[in-house]
């Protein structure tokens, strides 16, 4: 697989960026904007997880919020070592770390509080959280399953927005639930979407082929090595269905 | 808060979250990803349209051609491929051919798809299906194996439901052995479930299907799965699997536990609506006890299969030898009974372990020479702690693997009636029987005993006490032996306690260890020619022309070394070609090339028989017994299809490096000089072939209860060579050497037994003697300790003053005789207190002096006090010096005994107590016992230098050093040489003896 789109894209995710930046200190803020936009892509597993500590919307929110902005702020991320890990199991070590040290909470709050990282109120974070399924899980189980949910989303996301980019939202519609492994009816979806049944097939497979290529893809940007997919894979699936204790 | 079923995914199990997803669950978005094999290959066949799987012929077309094969019927589908029943159209032989059906285009994939027939192929075992070849027929990878006529277990589950519990641990145990050699062969299985294992026409399991296996070996194979499915099938497949993680044997073992589970249950042991729900259960759930699910499971198998199933890998069984053991109690083998020779040696053994070693430590401790000598009340809870050791040494080490110590080396077992296990209850419930058994022998011997002493009331206490001992020890024994009387040949050889307790002692049968071919120039590994130079012939490299019409040859698809024949007039007859046994070098097709045709054999890397004679060592008993047996079956099973050649020779048998036997065809033809040939056509001539061999195979390493066997063949004794492999079968369940714990605990147990005992005797006389003296204090407390008085009166001369004194003393406040007299407490006591010598002491005391009261006592018994102190002070210097001293002396005299007593068994019965208590033989280069002076020689020889040394230190007191120097180094060196050696120690070899089981 040596010219593989993937590994093309290996050699700048966004976590190795930050592996370059500890050898290089020229490269540091740019690979500071990369952790921040990392953050930014997974703010709401974080914000999940600071609630389910038991914060409230309004605290649970200045938090991240906080948190955010420590990872903007130069020489924030030193302590940041890819090769001692994935990008989730990082973070959610450093929000540990963040939110045990309240004294700290309170200063961030005072350097950066007026700062929005993120544009929360218009993501009402709290009218998601809410709507989520209340589980009885550990906070940590709760954060790597929220982070599974992200990760899954946001690859779908991108290919309902490479489908709509050629026109394809409509067969898009029909034939997503074959990513999750339903097969949809051939005969009737062909002539819903006007195709024979056997191009039906071809678009499913076609549709799997990308969904896996930017699944993947969205997964290598977490982690350091590209061997190292196929594990992470391994765990959101675990962590997913692993059942609320 | 808990999640309802409503934010539950009905496919996975997992959450469903309520915006982001596109209403899609993301586990099964996820999981889709990870296990779609259509889409697997996306890197590399990027871009490319899926090939069509029509092109592939399907179910509906069957009948049809398909390159040389005629497929006849769809068998299944599995992970990569579809398999098929079909027929070789210019062989006529049935095979299963697996074709690869998806992802035609992919490289990595094919790759992987013949990584299968090559992993598959390098294992050659009657419980593993058997690989032909590979090869592409129109662009298409198949592989062709051998076919199990009766489908799958899952199938045989499907049609007849759970098995009985014996059959099914058979079935299990036949995949064990199967796996175990895929696992010799450096091949992890990783998909072990019911429907991966087949069943042939006589009902012998084969392990099939490693579509999922792995290379043990690190090779770029290891990582082909890399990033690939890792699933295998959920409900089989172990939690570490699962996961991910890296896997060894012990998930096999999983899939084991979990398909014996399956057979007996007809339901995986995690059960779940699909494969996501499946994953789930398997990495946090436990299984429920099969004994839940079905009744005649016993307790024992359940928890086997239960620790089989267990979560992390370190919790399982850490090879298949373990669980092997472990399962066979259940399987449908009728273990036979322990003759009473043996177990009497075993009870002795644990005897020691349970009562006589804790019992001599423990009175030790309480400053007594036996614990008979404590009143009831102050022996209690020593009495109660003995008891309670003695129920816990049986009852825990039987309860849980059925054997003690003294059984484990003798080789025995305690089970139930029915062969299996006994559980924790009987196994406690043994020793208590036997407990109470012997106090009731106890007491009904002290009724004898004082019926013994009543009846010589009128003699002497020194008569009296001799006809009470004799009636106690008499009456005792009897009761002791009487449990023994109601062993029956019909009954199992059940003493009293193993008939109430539902309980029998097996003899635990000793597989022997098939031992591997030790040459260095085996036949028929990988050619060392690079692939370019090697001449072809059809698909294979020739590796070797070793004659005219014999080419050793390569088969570079799958690695596998073959057998080329070229064809003469007469072609290979069908009988050959469907042969499958393991005793027959398997036929696999036929090549033709410019007009010649050639019969393709599998080879196996090996030499011929002759060959391995002619190295320096005649083989061991322990290989050749395999060979006799396994070329007994395969004579007798040939002579029935008529694939038996005509006449045999030593060329035509072939060693496999696994030390296996196989017939060959023709004799192998690179030798000089052919052995001599035999005529096999009937019955006398095949015992004749087979005599043969077992005559070169070396006679001082056969065991003495083989040689009847042995004996019987040599005279063309069996009737039906079925009857001799029965009998060579047999004899595999027995030792076939002695090995170095046996040869340690022959030579040292016997010794260390009694110099221990003796130790706890030394040692714990100052601590007998102390209580003596605080006993005999308390019973006069105004006088120095008797006991130490009358041993001051020993050391002294007979005209001495202060013996005068002693003996005024004695006098005057002991009176000898009351001390006779039984039914007085207090003096009983005493006298009881004292041993013969100081009782003749102090009767010597008091008879010769007279007593006297006021001022001269008073002097008298100043001077004893004085002389005590000084004399109980020297004493406790000089003693514990000496102690070791008497220690070190008592078990030079008691080894020196030990000798002797040998010399003159051997002399008299020409064995030792040792050699039949560990069942060892001493015999000749022929085999046969060794005569009395060779062993009286042996003796001297192994003896000669400790009595030379017991002799210097004797009767020399200087100018032995240097013969100390020789003789020492010579004792101990022969005595390591002779456990190094277990077969054959320094004087064994001076003497030309040989150590054979009995």
């Amino acid at each position: 697989m040596g010219s593989s789109p993937d590994q093309r894209q290996f050699a700048t995710t966004q976590w190795s960026l930050v592996a370059a930046a500890r050898q290089q200190p020229g490269s540091q803020s740019k690979a500071r904007l990369a952790l921040a936009e990392l953050c930014r892509a997974y703010w709401y597993p974080l914000y999940a997880f600071v609630r389910s500590r038991g914060y409230t919307a309004t605290d649970a929110q200045d938090l991240t919020q906080s948190f955010f902005v420590r990872f903007v702020e130069p020489g924030s991320f030193a302590t940041a070592d890819p090769a001692k890990g994935r990008f989730r199991s990082y973070l959610l070590g450093a929000v540990k770390h963040f939110l045990s040290h309240e004294r700290e909470r309170r200063q961030a709050k005072k350097r950066g509080g007026d700062v929005a990282v993120i544009d929360l109120d218009a993501l009402s974070p709290e009218t998601r959280y809410a709507l989520e399924p209340a589980q009885a899980v550990e906070p940590d189980a709760r954060f790597d399953r929220e982070w599974a949910q992200e990760v899954t989303a946001r690859a779908l996301r991108k290919l309902r927005r490479e489908a709509e980019a050629l026109g394809k939202g409509a067969q898009f519609n029909e034939l997503k639930v074959s990513l999750a492994g339903d097969l949809p009816a051939p005969q009737e979806t062909a002539e819903r979407l006007n195709m024979t049944p056997g191009a039906v097939k071809v678009a499913v497979h076609r549709l799997r082929k990308q969904y896996r290529q930017l699944l993947r893809s969205e997964i290598a940007q977490t982690v350091d090595d590209p061997a190292d997919i196929d594990a992470e894979m391994q765990y959101l699936v675990t962590a997913l269905l692993s059942r609320p204790q | 808060m808990t999640a309802t079923a409503d934010h539950l995914c009905p496919r996975c199990g997992g959450p469903l979250p309520v915006a982001s997803t596109e209403q899609l669950c993301p586990g099964c978005l996820l999981l889709q990803v990870m296990t779609d094999t259509e889409v697997l290959t996306v890197d590399a066949a990027d871009g490319a349209t899926p090939v069509p799987v029509a092109s592939l012929p399907g179910v509906e077309d069957l009948p049809c051609d398909f390159g040389d094969y005629r497929l006849l019927r769809f068998l299944g589908r599995g992970g990569m491929g579809a398999a098929f029943e079909a027929e070789q159209t210019s062989t006529g032989r049935r095979v299963a051919l697996k074709m690869l059906s998806q992802n035609l285009e992919s490289a990595e994939i094919r790759g992987r798809f013949l990584r299968e027939g090559r992993l598959a192929a390098g294992i050659s075992h009657p419980n593993s299906l058997y690989v032909f070849g590979t090869e592409e027929i129109d662009g298409i990878p198949v592989i062709t194996m051998e076919i199990a006529d009766r489908g799958t277990l899952a199938d045989q589950l499907q049609e007849n439901g759970p098995l009985p519990v014996p059959e099914a641990v058979d079935v299990v145990l036949g995949l064990i052995a199967g796996l175990e050699a895929a696992q010799a062969a450096g091949v992890l299985h990783r998909d072990v479930k019911p429907s991966n294992v087949f069943v042939d026409a006589e009902g012998g399991v084969k392990v099939g299907d490693y579509g999922l296996s792995v290379s043990t070996v690190a090779t770029i194979d290891s990582f082909a799965t890399a990033t690939g499915v890792v699933l295998g099938t959920p409900a089989y497949a172990a939690p570490e699997q699962l996961r991910g993680d890296e896997v060894d044997l012990r998930a096999d073992i999983y899939s084991v536990g979990a398909t014996l589970y399956s057979l007996l249950t007809d339901q995986a042991p995690i059960a779940g609506k699909n494969p996501v729900h499946i994953v789930a259960a398997v990495l946090d759930e436990k299984p429920k006890l099969l004994t839940e699910l079905r009744r005649d499971v016993p307790t024992g198998l359940a928890l086997v299969v239960a620790r089989c199933l267990a979560k992390r890998p370190e919790q399982r069984f850490a090879s298949y030898q373990a669980l092997r053991e472990a399962l066979r109690p259940f399987s449908s083998e009728v273990p036979q009974p322990a003759p009473w020779s043996k177990r009497s040696v075993a009870c002795v053994m644990d005897e020691f372990l349970a009562s006589l070693v804790p019992g001599s430590v423990a009175a030790a401790w309480y400053g007594v020479g036996s614990i008979a000598e404590l009143s009831w009340s102050q022996g209690w809870p020593l009495r109660l702690g003995l008891v309670l050791w003695y129920v816990a040494y049986f009852g825990l080490a039987e309860g849980r693997g059925g054997i003690g110590l003294g059984k484990r080396l003798i080789g025995l077992r305690v089970v139930c009636e029915d062969g299996r296990p006994v559980g924790y209850g009987r196994a406690l419930l043994r020793p208590l029987l036997v407990g109470v058994l012997r106090y009731l022998a106890v007491l009904t011997a002290g009724l004898f005993a004082s019926l013994g002493w009543a009846l010589v009331a009128t003699m002497g206490l020194e008569q009296q006490r001799l006809l009470a001992a004799l009636f106690w020890s008499g009456s005792y024994l009897c009761l002791v032996l009487a449990p023994l009387a109601t062993m029956r040949r019909r009954n199992g050889q059940a003493v009293l306690w193993d008939l109430l307790t539902g309980t029998r002692v097996v003899e635990r049968p000793e597989r022997v260890e098939r031992p591997l071919l030790d040459h260095e120039q085996v036949i028929g590994g990988p050619p060392e020619t690079a692939a370019g130079q090697a001449s072809t012939l059809g698909p294979y490299l020739v590796v070797q022309r070793l004659a005219a019409d014999w080419v050793c040859a390569f088969d570079p698809t799958i690695r596998r070394t073959v057998w080329l024949r070229k064809r003469g007039d007469t072609p290979l007859a069908e009988a050959r070609r469907r042969c499958a046994r393991p005793g027959r070098a398997r036929w696999l097709q036929e090549v033709v090339t410019s007009g010649e045709v050639w019969d393709v054999f599998e080879a196996r890397p090996g030499l011929p028989l002759s060959d391995v004679l002619a190295g320096e060592q005649p083989p061991s008993w322990e290989a050749g017994c395999h060979w006799l047996y396994e070329l007994t079956v395969e004579v007798a099973q040939a002579s029935q299809d008529g694939t038996l050649p005509a006449r045999l020779s030593f060329d035509q048998v072939w060693i496999t490096l696994n030390g296996r036997a196989i017939l060959l065809d023709d004799p192998w033809p690179q030798r000089e000089v052919p052995a001599a040939s035999i005529e096999v056509a009937d019955q006398a001539g095949k015992q004749r072939f087979l005599a043969e061999i077992a005559s070169r195979v070396g006679l001082c390493t056969v065991p003495l209860h083989a040689r009847g066997v042995l004996d019987n063949l040599a005279a063309g004794g069996f009737e039906k060579l079925s009857f001799l492999a029965g009998c060579f079968r047999s004899l595999l369940n027995q030792p076939a050497r002695i090995d170095r714990p046996l040869r340690a605990a022959s030579l040292l147990g016997i010794p260390a037994t009694l110099i221990g005992l003796m130790a706890v005797s030394v040692f714990s006389e100052p601590l007998v003697e102390r209580e003596k003296t605080n006993a005999l204090a308390a019973l006069y407390p105004q006088l120095p300790p008797l006991n130490e008085v009358l041993r001051l009166r020993m050391t002294l001369e007979e005209n001495d003053t202060l013996r005068a004194a002693v003996d005024t003393h004695l006098v005057s406040h002991y009176q000898y005789e009351t001390f006779s007299v039984v039914d007085d407490d207090g003096d009983y006591q005493t006298f009881r207190l004292l041993t013969r010598e100081e009782r003749r002491e102090l009767k010597q005391a008091v008879t010769g002096a007279s007593a006297v009261t006021g001022a001269p006592l008073q002097q008298a018994e100043d001077q004893v006090a004085d002389a005590l102190v000084t004399f109980v002070a020297r004493q406790r210097r000089e003693t514990s010096q000496s102690r070791w001293q008497e220690l070190g002396a008592t078990a030079l005299g008691m080894i020196w005994l030990l000798g002797l007593g040998q010399l003159l068994t051997l002399a008299l019965l020409g064995t030792t107590v040792g050699q039949q208590l560990f069942r060892i033989a001493v015999v000749n280069a022929r085999g046969q016992p060794a005569g009395r002076v060779r062993l009286v020689f042996r003796w001297l020889l192994g003896w000669g230098p400790f009595f030379l040394l017991m002799g210097v230190a004797a009767w020399s007191t200087d100018g032995h050093g240097i013969l100390t120097a020789v003789l020492l180094p010579l004792c101990c060196g022969g005595l390591v040489m002779a456990i190094v050696r277990p077969a054959r120690g320094l004087h064994d070899q001076l003497t030309g003896c040989y150590l054979v089981p009995r």
